[in-house]
Protein backbone atom coordinates (compact mmCIF):
# COMPACT_ATOMS: atom_id res chain seq x y z
CA UNK A 1 0.00 0.00 0.00
CA UNK A 2 2.82 2.38 0.90
CA UNK A 3 4.65 1.75 -2.33
CA UNK A 4 1.44 2.41 -4.23
CA UNK A 5 1.07 5.72 -2.40
CA UNK A 6 4.58 6.84 -3.19
CA UNK A 7 4.04 5.96 -6.85
CA UNK A 8 0.81 7.93 -6.85
CA UNK A 9 2.43 10.89 -5.13
CA UNK A 10 5.37 11.00 -7.51
CA UNK A 11 2.84 10.86 -10.36
CA UNK A 12 1.17 13.94 -8.89
CA UNK A 13 4.42 15.82 -8.52
CA UNK A 14 5.27 15.01 -12.11
CA UNK A 15 2.35 17.21 -13.17
CA UNK A 16 3.86 20.13 -11.27
CA UNK A 17 7.29 19.85 -12.89
CA UNK A 18 6.71 22.04 -15.97
CA UNK A 19 5.21 24.88 -13.93
CA UNK A 20 7.99 24.67 -11.37
CA UNK A 21 10.72 24.78 -14.01
CA UNK A 22 9.14 27.75 -15.75
CA UNK A 23 8.68 29.70 -12.51
CA UNK A 24 12.22 28.78 -11.50
CA UNK A 25 13.86 30.08 -14.64
CA UNK A 26 11.53 32.99 -15.27
CA UNK A 27 11.16 34.30 -11.73
CA UNK A 28 12.94 32.60 -8.84
CA UNK A 29 16.47 32.53 -10.22
CA UNK A 30 16.25 36.21 -11.26
CA UNK A 31 14.77 37.19 -7.88
CA UNK A 32 17.42 35.33 -5.90
CA UNK A 33 20.00 36.88 -8.18
CA UNK A 34 18.77 40.38 -7.36
CA UNK A 35 18.96 39.69 -3.63
CA UNK A 36 22.50 38.35 -3.93
CA UNK A 37 23.60 41.11 -6.31
CA UNK A 38 22.44 43.74 -3.85
CA UNK A 39 25.29 42.62 -1.58
CA UNK A 40 27.91 42.72 -4.31
CA UNK A 41 29.69 45.24 -6.43
CA UNK A 42 28.56 44.46 -9.97
CA UNK A 43 29.62 45.48 -13.46
CA UNK A 44 27.29 46.95 -16.08
CA UNK A 45 25.82 43.60 -17.18
CA UNK A 46 25.23 42.43 -13.62
CA UNK A 47 28.32 40.23 -13.19
CA UNK A 48 29.37 40.00 -9.51
CA UNK A 49 32.83 41.46 -8.83
CA UNK A 50 33.32 41.58 -5.05
CA UNK A 51 31.30 41.22 -1.86
CA UNK A 52 30.57 44.60 -0.26
CA UNK A 53 27.94 43.74 2.37
CA UNK A 54 25.34 46.46 2.80
CA UNK A 55 27.43 49.09 1.03
CA UNK A 56 24.93 49.33 -1.87
CA UNK A 57 22.09 50.01 0.56
CA UNK A 58 24.08 52.69 2.37
CA UNK A 59 24.87 54.43 -0.91
CA UNK A 60 21.22 54.20 -1.91
CA UNK A 61 19.90 55.58 1.40
CA UNK A 62 22.35 58.51 1.21
CA UNK A 63 21.14 59.36 -2.27
CA UNK A 64 18.92 62.45 -1.79
CA UNK A 65 16.63 61.20 -4.56
CA UNK A 66 15.86 57.99 -2.66
CA UNK A 67 13.46 59.59 -0.17
CA UNK A 68 11.89 61.72 -2.89
CA UNK A 69 11.28 58.66 -5.06
CA UNK A 70 9.82 56.71 -2.11
CA UNK A 71 7.48 59.61 -1.31
CA UNK A 72 6.39 59.88 -4.94
CA UNK A 73 5.76 56.14 -5.12
CA UNK A 74 3.54 56.40 -2.04
CA UNK A 75 1.57 59.33 -3.50
CA UNK A 76 1.32 57.56 -6.86
CA UNK A 77 0.01 54.31 -5.37
CA UNK A 78 -2.31 55.60 -2.66
CA UNK A 79 -3.97 58.38 -4.65
CA UNK A 80 -4.59 56.12 -7.60
CA UNK A 81 -5.95 53.17 -5.65
CA UNK A 82 -8.23 55.31 -3.49
CA UNK A 83 -9.69 57.45 -6.26
CA UNK A 84 -10.02 54.61 -8.78
CA UNK A 85 -11.71 52.34 -6.21
CA UNK A 86 -14.26 55.01 -5.25
CA UNK A 87 -15.11 55.76 -8.88
CA UNK A 88 -15.22 52.06 -9.76
CA UNK A 89 -17.49 51.31 -6.79
CA UNK A 90 -20.03 53.93 -7.85
CA UNK A 91 -19.79 52.78 -11.48
CA UNK A 92 -20.31 49.14 -10.51
CA UNK A 93 -23.34 50.02 -8.35
CA UNK A 94 -24.95 51.82 -11.29
CA UNK A 95 -23.96 49.17 -13.84
CA UNK A 96 -25.50 46.48 -11.62
CA UNK A 97 -28.96 48.00 -12.15
CA UNK A 98 -30.98 47.37 -15.28
CA UNK A 99 -31.18 50.27 -17.71
CA UNK A 100 -31.31 50.58 -21.50
CA UNK A 101 -27.82 50.55 -23.00
CA UNK A 102 -26.28 48.83 -19.98
CA UNK A 103 -24.35 46.31 -22.06
CA UNK A 104 -22.78 49.02 -24.21
CA UNK A 105 -21.93 51.06 -21.11
CA UNK A 106 -20.23 48.02 -19.60
CA UNK A 107 -18.29 47.29 -22.78
CA UNK A 108 -16.96 50.85 -23.08
CA UNK A 109 -15.91 50.98 -19.42
CA UNK A 110 -14.30 47.51 -19.51
CA UNK A 111 -12.58 47.89 -22.87
CA UNK A 112 -9.38 49.77 -21.88
CA UNK A 113 -8.50 46.83 -19.62
CA UNK A 114 -7.45 44.71 -22.59
CA UNK A 115 -5.53 47.54 -24.27
CA UNK A 116 -1.84 47.85 -23.57
CA UNK A 117 -0.99 50.64 -21.14
CA UNK A 118 1.66 51.51 -23.70
CA UNK A 119 -0.86 52.27 -26.43
CA UNK A 120 -3.16 54.29 -24.17
CA UNK A 121 -0.20 56.20 -22.73
CA UNK A 122 1.00 57.06 -26.23
CA UNK A 123 -2.45 58.45 -26.99
CA UNK A 124 -2.40 60.53 -23.81
CA UNK A 125 0.96 61.92 -24.90
CA UNK A 126 -0.80 63.37 -27.93
CA UNK A 127 -3.78 64.53 -25.88
CA UNK A 128 -1.58 66.32 -23.33
CA UNK A 129 0.52 68.02 -26.03
CA UNK A 130 1.16 71.67 -25.27
CA UNK A 131 0.11 72.99 -28.68
CA UNK A 132 -1.73 70.23 -30.55
CA UNK A 133 -3.30 68.34 -27.65
CA UNK A 134 -7.02 68.12 -27.04
CA UNK A 135 -6.84 68.91 -23.31
CA UNK A 136 -5.58 72.40 -24.09
CA UNK A 137 -7.90 72.47 -27.09
CA UNK A 138 -10.87 71.73 -24.84
CA UNK A 139 -9.82 74.35 -22.27
CA UNK A 140 -9.28 76.91 -25.04
CA UNK A 141 -12.78 76.20 -26.29
CA UNK A 142 -14.39 76.43 -22.82
CA UNK A 143 -12.47 79.46 -21.54
CA UNK A 144 -12.46 81.21 -24.93
CA UNK A 145 -8.78 82.13 -24.65
CA UNK A 146 -5.60 80.43 -25.81
CA UNK A 147 -4.43 77.82 -23.25
CA UNK A 148 -0.94 76.36 -23.73
CA UNK A 149 -0.26 74.53 -20.48
CA UNK A 150 2.72 72.16 -20.81
CA UNK A 151 0.96 69.42 -18.82
CA UNK A 152 3.76 66.87 -18.88
CA UNK A 153 6.60 69.37 -18.72
CA UNK A 154 5.44 71.49 -15.76
CA UNK A 155 6.73 70.76 -12.27
CA UNK A 156 3.26 71.13 -10.74
CA UNK A 157 1.18 69.52 -13.49
CA UNK A 158 3.25 66.51 -14.57
CA UNK A 159 2.55 64.20 -11.66
CA UNK A 160 -1.20 64.90 -11.42
CA UNK A 161 -1.43 64.44 -15.20
CA UNK A 162 0.22 61.01 -14.87
CA UNK A 163 -1.96 60.03 -11.93
CA UNK A 164 -5.04 60.93 -13.96
CA UNK A 165 -3.94 58.53 -16.72
CA UNK A 166 -3.23 55.88 -14.10
CA UNK A 167 -6.69 56.27 -12.56
CA UNK A 168 -8.20 56.02 -16.01
CA UNK A 169 -6.34 52.75 -16.60
CA UNK A 170 -7.18 51.31 -13.15
CA UNK A 171 -10.94 51.89 -13.29
CA UNK A 172 -11.88 49.12 -15.79
CA UNK A 173 -10.36 46.21 -13.88
CA UNK A 174 -11.60 47.51 -10.52
CA UNK A 175 -15.11 47.97 -11.87
CA UNK A 176 -15.15 44.43 -13.29
CA UNK A 177 -14.04 42.99 -9.96
CA UNK A 178 -16.56 44.94 -7.89
CA UNK A 179 -19.37 44.27 -10.35
CA UNK A 180 -18.75 40.53 -10.19
CA UNK A 181 -18.84 40.82 -6.41
CA UNK A 182 -22.14 42.69 -6.59
CA UNK A 183 -23.64 40.08 -8.89
CA UNK A 184 -22.93 37.36 -6.36
CA UNK A 185 -25.03 39.18 -3.73
CA UNK A 186 -28.53 37.69 -3.74
CA UNK A 187 -31.12 40.23 -4.86
CA UNK A 188 -33.55 39.02 -2.16
CA UNK A 189 -31.25 40.35 0.54
CA UNK A 190 -31.51 43.87 -0.85
CA UNK A 191 -35.25 43.54 -1.32
CA UNK A 192 -35.62 42.34 2.26
CA UNK A 193 -33.63 45.34 3.47
CA UNK A 194 -35.83 47.57 1.33
CA UNK A 195 -39.01 46.14 2.82
CA UNK A 196 -37.59 46.70 6.28
CA UNK A 197 -37.30 50.38 5.35
CA UNK A 198 -33.68 50.70 4.37
CA UNK A 199 -32.92 53.46 1.85
CA UNK A 200 -30.27 53.13 -0.83
CA UNK A 201 -27.52 54.40 1.49
CA UNK A 202 -28.50 52.11 4.38
CA UNK A 203 -28.95 49.19 2.01
CA UNK A 204 -25.45 49.83 0.75
CA UNK A 205 -23.68 50.28 4.05
CA UNK A 206 -25.44 47.46 5.97
CA UNK A 207 -26.05 44.85 3.27
CA UNK A 208 -23.91 45.41 0.20
CA UNK A 209 -20.68 46.72 1.67
CA UNK A 210 -20.05 43.93 4.22
CA UNK A 211 -20.67 41.30 1.54
CA UNK A 212 -18.49 43.15 -0.93
CA UNK A 213 -15.55 43.49 1.41
CA UNK A 214 -13.64 40.32 0.39
CA UNK A 215 -13.76 41.38 -3.25
CA UNK A 216 -12.67 44.91 -2.35
CA UNK A 217 -9.73 43.50 -0.41
CA UNK A 218 -8.59 41.36 -3.34
CA UNK A 219 -9.09 44.20 -5.82
CA UNK A 220 -7.15 46.60 -3.61
CA UNK A 221 -4.22 44.24 -3.12
CA UNK A 222 -4.00 43.50 -6.84
CA UNK A 223 -4.33 47.20 -7.71
CA UNK A 224 -1.63 48.24 -5.25
CA UNK A 225 0.71 45.63 -6.68
CA UNK A 226 0.00 46.65 -10.26
CA UNK A 227 0.18 50.39 -9.68
CA UNK A 228 3.27 50.16 -7.51
CA UNK A 229 4.91 48.16 -10.28
CA UNK A 230 3.53 50.08 -13.24
CA UNK A 231 6.23 51.29 -15.52
CA UNK A 232 4.97 52.19 -19.02
CA UNK A 233 2.67 55.10 -18.06
CA UNK A 234 5.49 57.10 -16.49
CA UNK A 235 8.18 55.95 -18.87
CA UNK A 236 6.25 56.85 -21.99
CA UNK A 237 4.75 60.13 -20.83
CA UNK A 238 7.57 61.78 -18.87
CA UNK A 239 10.43 59.29 -18.34
CA UNK A 240 10.36 60.39 -14.71
CA UNK A 241 10.97 64.01 -15.58
CA UNK A 242 10.94 66.94 -15.16
CA UNK A 243 13.88 66.72 -12.73
CA UNK A 244 12.87 63.29 -11.31
CA UNK A 245 9.58 64.75 -10.08
CA UNK A 246 7.56 61.87 -11.53
CA UNK A 247 9.99 59.03 -10.84
CA UNK A 248 8.67 56.09 -8.82
CA UNK A 249 10.67 53.13 -7.55
CA UNK A 250 10.18 51.20 -10.78
CA UNK A 251 11.32 53.92 -13.17
CA UNK A 252 14.17 54.86 -10.87
CA UNK A 253 15.40 51.25 -10.72
CA UNK A 254 15.39 51.23 -14.49
CA UNK A 255 17.30 54.50 -14.71
CA UNK A 256 19.85 53.40 -12.11
CA UNK A 257 20.46 50.16 -13.97
CA UNK A 258 20.34 51.13 -17.61
CA UNK A 259 21.04 54.87 -17.74
CA UNK A 260 23.47 55.43 -14.86
CA UNK A 261 24.78 51.81 -15.02
CA UNK A 262 24.76 51.75 -11.21
CA UNK A 263 23.82 48.08 -10.84
CA UNK A 264 24.51 48.00 -7.10
CA UNK A 265 22.02 50.73 -6.21
CA UNK A 266 19.54 49.31 -8.72
CA UNK A 267 19.67 45.87 -7.09
CA UNK A 268 19.40 47.43 -3.63
CA UNK A 269 16.36 49.48 -4.65
CA UNK A 270 14.79 46.37 -6.22
CA UNK A 271 15.15 44.61 -2.88
CA UNK A 272 13.68 47.59 -1.03
CA UNK A 273 10.74 47.69 -3.44
CA UNK A 274 10.18 43.96 -3.08
CA UNK A 275 10.23 44.11 0.71
CA UNK A 276 7.90 47.12 0.86
CA UNK A 277 5.40 45.50 -1.46
CA UNK A 278 5.45 42.11 0.23
CA UNK A 279 5.09 43.53 3.71
CA UNK A 280 2.23 45.74 2.55
CA UNK A 281 0.32 42.86 0.91
CA UNK A 282 0.93 40.66 3.93
CA UNK A 283 -0.20 43.25 6.48
CA UNK A 284 -3.16 44.37 4.41
CA UNK A 285 -4.48 40.86 3.96
CA UNK A 286 -3.97 40.04 7.64
CA UNK A 287 -5.63 43.21 8.91
CA UNK A 288 -8.59 42.98 6.61
CA UNK A 289 -9.04 39.23 6.80
CA UNK A 290 -9.55 39.48 10.56
CA UNK A 291 -12.93 40.98 9.82
CA UNK A 292 -13.53 39.36 6.46
CA UNK A 293 -13.19 35.70 7.26
CA UNK B 1 -40.58 61.47 -0.27
CA UNK B 2 -38.97 58.12 -0.74
CA UNK B 3 -39.61 57.95 -4.47
CA UNK B 4 -38.22 61.46 -5.00
CA UNK B 5 -34.95 60.68 -3.26
CA UNK B 6 -34.85 57.39 -5.14
CA UNK B 7 -35.19 59.06 -8.50
CA UNK B 8 -32.59 61.72 -7.63
CA UNK B 9 -30.33 58.85 -6.70
CA UNK B 10 -31.00 57.08 -9.98
CA UNK B 11 -30.55 60.17 -12.16
CA UNK B 12 -27.28 61.14 -10.54
CA UNK B 13 -26.08 57.58 -11.09
CA UNK B 14 -26.97 57.86 -14.76
CA UNK B 15 -25.18 61.17 -15.15
CA UNK B 16 -22.15 59.70 -13.42
CA UNK B 17 -22.04 56.76 -15.83
CA UNK B 18 -22.48 58.98 -18.89
CA UNK B 19 -19.61 61.23 -17.80
CA UNK B 20 -17.47 58.19 -17.01
CA UNK B 21 -18.17 56.66 -20.42
CA UNK B 22 -17.23 59.92 -22.10
CA UNK B 23 -13.94 60.00 -20.19
CA UNK B 24 -13.15 56.32 -20.77
CA UNK B 25 -13.85 56.60 -24.46
CA UNK B 26 -12.01 59.90 -24.88
CA UNK B 27 -8.45 58.74 -25.78
CA UNK B 28 -9.77 56.21 -28.28
CA UNK B 29 -12.12 58.78 -29.77
CA UNK B 30 -9.14 61.11 -30.22
CA UNK B 31 -7.19 58.23 -31.80
CA UNK B 32 -10.08 57.57 -34.18
CA UNK B 33 -10.47 61.16 -35.39
CA UNK B 34 -6.72 61.72 -35.58
CA UNK B 35 -6.25 58.59 -37.67
CA UNK B 36 -8.34 60.16 -40.46
CA UNK B 37 -6.63 63.56 -40.44
CA UNK B 38 -3.76 64.81 -42.57
CA UNK B 39 -0.48 65.57 -40.83
CA UNK B 40 -0.78 69.38 -41.29
CA UNK B 41 -4.25 69.27 -39.74
CA UNK B 42 -2.91 67.38 -36.71
CA UNK B 43 -0.21 70.01 -36.24
CA UNK B 44 -2.61 72.94 -35.97
CA UNK B 45 -3.28 74.76 -32.74
CA UNK B 46 -5.91 74.62 -31.30
CA UNK B 47 -6.67 71.08 -32.58
CA UNK B 48 -9.78 70.28 -34.59
CA UNK B 49 -12.38 67.88 -33.16
CA UNK B 50 -13.79 66.56 -36.43
CA UNK B 51 -11.44 65.97 -39.38
CA UNK B 52 -12.02 68.38 -42.28
CA UNK B 53 -11.79 65.42 -44.65
CA UNK B 54 -11.76 61.74 -43.77
CA UNK B 55 -8.60 60.17 -45.20
CA UNK B 56 -9.39 56.47 -45.03
CA UNK B 57 -6.30 55.73 -47.10
CA UNK B 58 -4.19 56.51 -43.97
CA UNK B 59 -4.97 52.98 -42.85
CA UNK B 60 -3.28 51.42 -45.88
CA UNK B 61 -0.52 54.01 -46.23
CA UNK B 62 0.65 53.56 -42.63
CA UNK B 63 1.89 50.03 -43.35
CA UNK B 64 4.20 51.41 -46.02
CA UNK B 65 5.38 54.46 -44.07
CA UNK B 66 6.41 52.65 -40.88
CA UNK B 67 7.31 48.96 -40.26
CA UNK B 68 3.97 48.39 -38.52
CA UNK B 69 3.16 45.05 -40.13
CA UNK B 70 6.51 43.66 -39.08
CA UNK B 71 6.11 44.81 -35.47
CA UNK B 72 2.60 43.34 -35.26
CA UNK B 73 3.98 40.06 -36.59
CA UNK B 74 6.74 40.09 -33.93
CA UNK B 75 4.13 40.73 -31.23
CA UNK B 76 2.13 37.82 -32.58
CA UNK B 77 5.06 35.38 -32.39
CA UNK B 78 6.00 36.46 -28.86
CA UNK B 79 2.41 36.33 -27.67
CA UNK B 80 1.69 32.91 -29.21
CA UNK B 81 4.92 31.50 -27.83
CA UNK B 82 4.23 32.84 -24.34
CA UNK B 83 0.64 31.66 -24.21
CA UNK B 84 1.48 28.14 -25.46
CA UNK B 85 4.28 27.80 -22.92
CA UNK B 86 2.10 29.14 -20.10
CA UNK B 87 -0.73 26.78 -21.05
CA UNK B 88 1.50 23.71 -21.21
CA UNK B 89 2.80 24.43 -17.73
CA UNK B 90 -0.47 25.62 -16.18
CA UNK B 91 -2.87 22.85 -17.23
CA UNK B 92 -1.17 19.86 -15.57
CA UNK B 93 -0.47 21.87 -12.43
CA UNK B 94 -4.02 23.21 -12.27
CA UNK B 95 -5.38 19.70 -12.76
CA UNK B 96 -3.57 18.03 -9.86
CA UNK B 97 -4.09 21.05 -7.61
CA UNK B 98 -7.84 20.86 -8.18
CA UNK B 99 -8.13 17.07 -7.83
CA UNK B 100 -5.72 15.91 -5.11
CA UNK B 101 -4.55 16.87 -1.68
CA UNK B 102 -0.89 16.08 -1.24
CA UNK B 103 1.99 17.27 0.93
CA UNK B 104 3.24 20.63 -0.36
CA UNK B 105 -0.03 21.59 -2.02
CA UNK B 106 -0.64 24.61 0.23
CA UNK B 107 2.97 25.72 -0.17
CA UNK B 108 2.67 25.53 -3.93
CA UNK B 109 -0.53 27.61 -3.86
CA UNK B 110 1.12 30.25 -1.68
CA UNK B 111 4.11 30.40 -3.99
CA UNK B 112 1.82 30.96 -6.96
CA UNK B 113 0.05 33.77 -5.11
CA UNK B 114 3.36 35.35 -4.15
CA UNK B 115 4.49 35.44 -7.76
CA UNK B 116 1.66 37.80 -8.61
CA UNK B 117 3.42 40.33 -6.42
CA UNK B 118 6.74 40.27 -8.24
CA UNK B 119 7.03 42.96 -10.81
CA UNK B 120 9.04 42.60 -13.98
CA UNK B 121 11.00 45.70 -12.97
CA UNK B 122 12.40 44.00 -9.89
CA UNK B 123 13.69 41.08 -11.90
CA UNK B 124 14.56 42.92 -15.10
CA UNK B 125 18.14 43.69 -14.04
CA UNK B 126 19.03 40.11 -13.29
CA UNK B 127 17.00 38.85 -16.27
CA UNK B 128 19.21 41.07 -18.40
CA UNK B 129 22.32 39.57 -16.80
CA UNK B 130 21.00 36.01 -17.11
CA UNK B 131 19.96 36.36 -20.73
CA UNK B 132 23.32 37.93 -21.48
CA UNK B 133 25.05 34.98 -19.83
CA UNK B 134 23.13 32.40 -21.88
CA UNK B 135 23.50 34.45 -25.10
CA UNK B 136 19.73 34.88 -25.34
CA UNK B 137 19.67 38.68 -25.47
CA UNK B 138 17.88 40.01 -28.54
CA UNK B 139 15.98 36.75 -29.12
CA UNK B 140 12.27 36.06 -28.76
CA UNK B 141 13.01 33.23 -26.33
CA UNK B 142 14.35 35.81 -23.87
CA UNK B 143 10.87 37.36 -23.85
CA UNK B 144 8.75 34.24 -24.09
CA UNK B 145 10.13 32.57 -20.94
CA UNK B 146 9.64 35.45 -18.46
CA UNK B 147 6.36 36.47 -20.10
CA UNK B 148 4.99 32.97 -19.67
CA UNK B 149 6.36 32.76 -16.14
CA UNK B 150 4.74 36.03 -15.09
CA UNK B 151 1.30 35.00 -16.39
CA UNK B 152 1.64 31.45 -15.10
CA UNK B 153 0.19 32.09 -11.66
CA UNK B 154 -3.04 33.57 -13.04
CA UNK B 155 -3.23 30.76 -15.57
CA UNK B 156 -2.92 28.14 -12.83
CA UNK B 157 -5.57 29.89 -10.71
CA UNK B 158 -7.90 30.00 -13.67
CA UNK B 159 -7.39 26.35 -14.53
CA UNK B 160 -7.95 25.30 -10.90
CA UNK B 161 -11.21 27.24 -10.92
CA UNK B 162 -12.25 25.61 -14.19
CA UNK B 163 -11.24 22.02 -13.38
CA UNK B 164 -12.99 22.27 -10.01
CA UNK B 165 -16.25 22.91 -11.86
CA UNK B 166 -15.92 19.59 -13.75
CA UNK B 167 -17.24 16.60 -11.77
CA UNK B 168 -14.59 14.04 -10.90
CA UNK B 169 -16.97 11.20 -11.81
CA UNK B 170 -16.24 11.91 -15.47
CA UNK B 171 -12.63 10.79 -15.42
CA UNK B 172 -13.43 8.04 -12.91
CA UNK B 173 -15.83 6.60 -15.47
CA UNK B 174 -13.15 6.83 -18.14
CA UNK B 175 -10.64 5.15 -15.85
CA UNK B 176 -13.04 2.28 -15.15
CA UNK B 177 -13.27 1.86 -18.91
CA UNK B 178 -9.50 1.33 -18.95
CA UNK B 179 -8.02 4.78 -19.41
CA UNK B 180 -4.98 5.83 -17.40
CA UNK B 181 -5.37 9.07 -15.48
CA UNK B 182 -3.29 10.93 -18.03
CA UNK B 183 -5.27 9.70 -21.00
CA UNK B 184 -8.51 10.39 -19.11
CA UNK B 185 -7.27 13.93 -18.69
CA UNK B 186 -6.35 14.28 -22.35
CA UNK B 187 -9.35 12.48 -23.84
CA UNK B 188 -12.18 13.38 -21.48
CA UNK B 189 -11.36 16.41 -19.37
CA UNK B 190 -9.47 18.62 -21.81
CA UNK B 191 -12.11 18.48 -24.58
CA UNK B 192 -14.83 19.71 -22.22
CA UNK B 193 -12.44 22.29 -20.74
CA UNK B 194 -12.01 24.07 -24.06
CA UNK B 195 -13.73 27.29 -22.92
CA UNK B 196 -11.43 27.48 -19.89
CA UNK B 197 -8.38 26.68 -22.01
CA UNK B 198 -9.37 29.38 -24.48
CA UNK B 199 -9.65 31.85 -21.61
CA UNK B 200 -6.17 30.97 -20.37
CA UNK B 201 -4.68 31.28 -23.86
CA UNK B 202 -6.35 34.62 -24.42
CA UNK B 203 -5.22 35.94 -21.05
CA UNK B 204 -1.55 35.13 -21.49
CA UNK B 205 -1.67 36.09 -25.17
CA UNK B 206 -2.98 39.56 -24.39
CA UNK B 207 -0.62 40.03 -21.47
CA UNK B 208 2.36 39.21 -23.69
CA UNK B 209 0.97 41.31 -26.55
CA UNK B 210 0.72 44.30 -24.22
CA UNK B 211 4.06 43.81 -22.46
CA UNK B 212 6.56 46.64 -22.81
CA UNK B 213 9.31 46.69 -20.20
CA UNK B 214 11.00 43.37 -20.95
CA UNK B 215 10.76 43.79 -24.71
CA UNK B 216 12.22 47.28 -24.40
CA UNK B 217 15.13 45.99 -22.33
CA UNK B 218 15.97 42.56 -23.71
CA UNK B 219 15.66 43.31 -27.42
CA UNK B 220 18.06 45.62 -29.23
CA UNK B 221 17.55 45.20 -32.97
CA UNK B 222 14.68 47.28 -34.31
CA UNK B 223 13.61 44.52 -36.69
CA UNK B 224 12.63 42.36 -33.70
CA UNK B 225 10.62 44.97 -31.79
CA UNK B 226 7.03 44.03 -30.97
CA UNK B 227 4.32 46.64 -31.50
CA UNK B 228 4.53 48.19 -28.02
CA UNK B 229 8.24 48.98 -28.27
CA UNK B 230 8.15 49.87 -31.95
CA UNK B 231 5.30 52.35 -31.45
CA UNK B 232 7.08 53.85 -28.47
CA UNK B 233 10.07 54.51 -30.70
CA UNK B 234 7.90 55.93 -33.49
CA UNK B 235 6.53 58.63 -31.18
CA UNK B 236 9.81 59.42 -29.51
CA UNK B 237 10.58 62.45 -31.60
CA UNK B 238 9.05 65.75 -32.61
CA UNK B 239 7.21 65.47 -35.87
CA UNK B 240 5.62 62.14 -35.02
CA UNK B 241 3.44 60.74 -37.81
CA UNK B 242 0.45 60.86 -35.49
CA UNK B 243 -2.14 59.98 -38.14
CA UNK B 244 -0.38 56.68 -38.83
CA UNK B 245 0.38 56.12 -35.14
CA UNK B 246 -3.24 56.52 -34.05
CA UNK B 247 -4.41 54.21 -36.80
CA UNK B 248 -1.90 51.52 -35.97
CA UNK B 249 -2.62 51.78 -32.23
CA UNK B 250 -6.31 51.16 -32.94
CA UNK B 251 -5.42 48.21 -35.19
CA UNK B 252 -3.11 46.75 -32.53
CA UNK B 253 -5.35 47.43 -29.54
CA UNK B 254 -8.98 46.85 -30.47
CA UNK B 255 -8.82 43.08 -31.23
CA UNK B 256 -7.04 42.29 -27.98
CA UNK B 257 -9.42 44.52 -26.05
CA UNK B 258 -12.39 42.51 -27.31
CA UNK B 259 -10.59 39.22 -26.68
CA UNK B 260 -10.13 40.30 -23.08
CA UNK B 261 -13.78 41.23 -22.82
CA UNK B 262 -14.79 37.70 -23.77
CA UNK B 263 -12.72 36.02 -21.06
CA UNK B 264 -13.53 38.59 -18.39
CA UNK B 265 -15.86 36.19 -16.53
CA UNK B 266 -13.27 33.42 -16.20
CA UNK B 267 -10.54 35.80 -15.12
CA UNK B 268 -12.67 37.29 -12.41
CA UNK B 269 -13.89 33.91 -11.20
CA UNK B 270 -10.27 32.84 -10.86
CA UNK B 271 -9.40 35.99 -8.96
CA UNK B 272 -12.36 36.04 -6.61
CA UNK B 273 -12.04 32.34 -5.84
CA UNK B 274 -9.25 33.25 -3.45
CA UNK B 275 -11.50 35.82 -1.80
CA UNK B 276 -14.45 33.52 -1.29
CA UNK B 277 -12.57 30.43 -0.16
Amino acid sequence: VKKHNILKLSGIYLYLVPATILMGFGIFIPIINVFINSLYKCNAVGKRLEFVGFQNFLVLFQNPLFLQVMKQTLIWTVSMVVIATIIALIAALVLNRRFPGRTIARIIIFLPWGISFVFTSILWKLIYDQFYGHVNGFLTFILQRQINTPWLGGAQTAFPALIWVGIFLTIPFTTIMILSGLQSIPQELLEAANIDGAGPFQGFSYVVFPLLKPVLVVATVINVIYIFNSFPIIWILTMGGPANLTDTITTYIYKLAFSYLDMGSAAALSVVGCVVLMSFSFLFVIFTSKEVF
Amino acid sequence: MRSISDSIFKTSGFIFIIVLIAIMFFPYFIALITSFKTLPEIYTSPPTWIPKEFHFENYTEMFGALPIGKSLFNSLIIAIGSSCLALLCALPAGYVLSRFTFPGRRLFMYVILMIIMFSPVVIIISLFGLMNKYRLLDTFIALIIPNAALTLSFCIWMSIAYFSSIPESLEEAAMIDGCSRFSALVRVILPISLPGIAAIIVFSFVRAWNEFLMANTLLSSHAKFPATVAFYFFVGYRGTLWHYMCGSILVAAIPTAFLFLFIQKWLVSGLTMGAVK
